[in-house]
């Protein structure tokens, strides 16, 4: 699931990544709900909440971590694809 | 301007190529540098308002600034005998207008272009504001222009939108067009959405009596799925598409070179056609990295993991299967949790959709 990989990319200390795949959860959330594939009912709560967590997210250069976030850094990088 | 030449002898009328509410269009041989031209000639009953006059030949000179293969060029512009005119490029072929239900194979290079043309005027500040089929020229060899910049907008600024020209236009209208509001290049992107929604089913997005019955429906009605219409349309294709016809122009694609990009990825083609006629804009500039056209893959997973998860809230909607299945029940849905962190909402969303997809 797309929000479970957004979840993940902020997990692992990738939050550009992240925001990528936010806002392309975005547009495939809008695209269903245009598609009339969404009910109604859950239209807003959905909606909401996707723009809400593209706006949450943040793209911050990685040189700007702080001391403690270095070692943390360095096992977190594992397994980080493109 | 006389029967068969206009701007003092310069441009020589050879036939009437069209004729429409506002002008009428001539073809016309340039006597001076030997070209063929198409000439379009206000319509008497707007050359009469000196407001409206002035506004046409300022946009129309704005238009010149314009120079793109997918654009129709304008050459020049001036008044004779009282009457505004625009020399523009002569485009033989057809408009779209003409070549009614294609195939998505014949869709997407003609998208393309339409997006590479948009995106090179709104990157000098013009929003054409009427994409239509009709606007849109496609000559032999299948390059598309797009025709009448600056057009509209005269219109609009002298609200002279309301004449009956407009209910000819008003399906490929945005709906902050429709409702007077203030437009972007969003609105454009939205045209060129319901000009291809047209192209590949045969129908507009929403068929409609009069404005009023358009505007009420783009408020509240929904917009029939491209593939319950025209089920050979691939799923991507169809989520670029009603990306491009989103209600709110803010959840649009942000530019019109990123919707070419959907469109581009969606059907596997090179992000960066070859064609010279194609967009050579990269995607909107962003604040993060974007996908590179090798990972149309990825889109298309999640587009297909976003059907799967609609499909199964669209059988919780229909599960009571009665005849008034389309009114929307008032469920009591609780929104999904926020969470202290992004991350934490983005579980919180993700434990959500497997609740209500269950």
């Amino acid at each position: 699931m797309r929000s479970d990989e957004v979840a993940r990319a902020l997990t692992a200390g990738d939050p550009c990544g992240a925001g990528s795949l936010a806002q392309q959860l975005q547009r495939e959330t809008i695209a269903a709900i245009n598609a009339g594939r969404i009910p109604a009912a859950f239209q807003e709560q959905l909606g909401s909440t996707v723009a809400d967590l593209v706006s949450r997210i943040q793209c911050v250069p990685v040189e700007k971590e702080h001391d403690r976030g270095k070692h943390k850094n360095k096992h977190k990088k594992d397994g980080e694809g493109d | 301007m006389t029967e068969t030449s206009l701007a003092a002898g310069r441009y020589r009328v050879e036939r009437t190529l069209g004729q429409g509410g506002m002008a009428v269009v001539y073809l016309a041989h340039d006597e001076e540098l030997h070209r063929l031209v198409a000439v379009k000639v206000l319509a008497e009953h707007l050359a009469g308002d000196a407001n409206f006059r002035a506004r046409f030949l300022q946009e129309s000179k704005l238009a010149s600034r314009l120079s793109h293969p997918n654009v129709v060029q304008v050459y020049d512009a001036g008044e004779t005998e009282g009457s505004p005119f625009i020399v523009m490029e002569y485009v033989g072929g057809d408009t779209l207008a003409q070549r009614g239900k294609l195939t998505h194979a014949e869709v997407l290079p003609l998208a393309l272009q339409a997006c590479a043309g948009l995106q090179h005027a709104h990157n000098a500040g013009l929003v054409h504001r009427d994409v239509k089929p009709a606007n849109l020229l496609v000559r032999e060899d299948d390059v598309l222009k797009i025709a009448d910049f600056g057009i509209a907008r005269a219109a609009e600024l002298t609200r002279l939108t309301q004449h009956g020209t407009v209910l000819g236009t008003a399906a490929y209208l945005s709906p902050e067009q429709a409702a007077g509001e203030e437009v972007s290049s969003a609105t454009d992107i939205y045209s060129l959405g319901a000009v291809v929604y047209e192209l590949l089913t045969g129908r507009p997005p929403y068929e409609f009596e009069s404005l009023a019955d358009l505007g009420a429906q783009q408020t509240d009605g929904v917009i029939t799925p491209l593939r319950d219409v025209e089920p050979s349309v691939p799923k991507p294709l169809e989520a670029a598409v009603m990306h491009a016809l989103a209600r709110d122009p803010r959840f649009r694609p942000a530019s019109a070179s990123d919707f070419a990009y959907e469109l581009a990825s969606a059907s596997e083609l090179p992000t960066k056609p070859s064609l010279a006629t194609a967009s050579t804009e990269p995607p909107h500039a962003r604040t993060y990295r974007s996908l590179p056209g090798s990972r149309a893959w990825l889109w298309i997973v999640g587009a297909a993991a976003v059907a799967l998860v609609a499909v199964i809230l669209g059988l919780l909607s229909i599960g009571g299967g009665s005849s008034s299945a389309r009114k929307p029940q008032p469920l009591p849905i609780r929104s999904p949790a926020r969470g202290a962190t992004p991350a934490a909402e983005a579980r919180n969303l993700s434990a959500w959709l497997r609740a209500h997809s269950k």
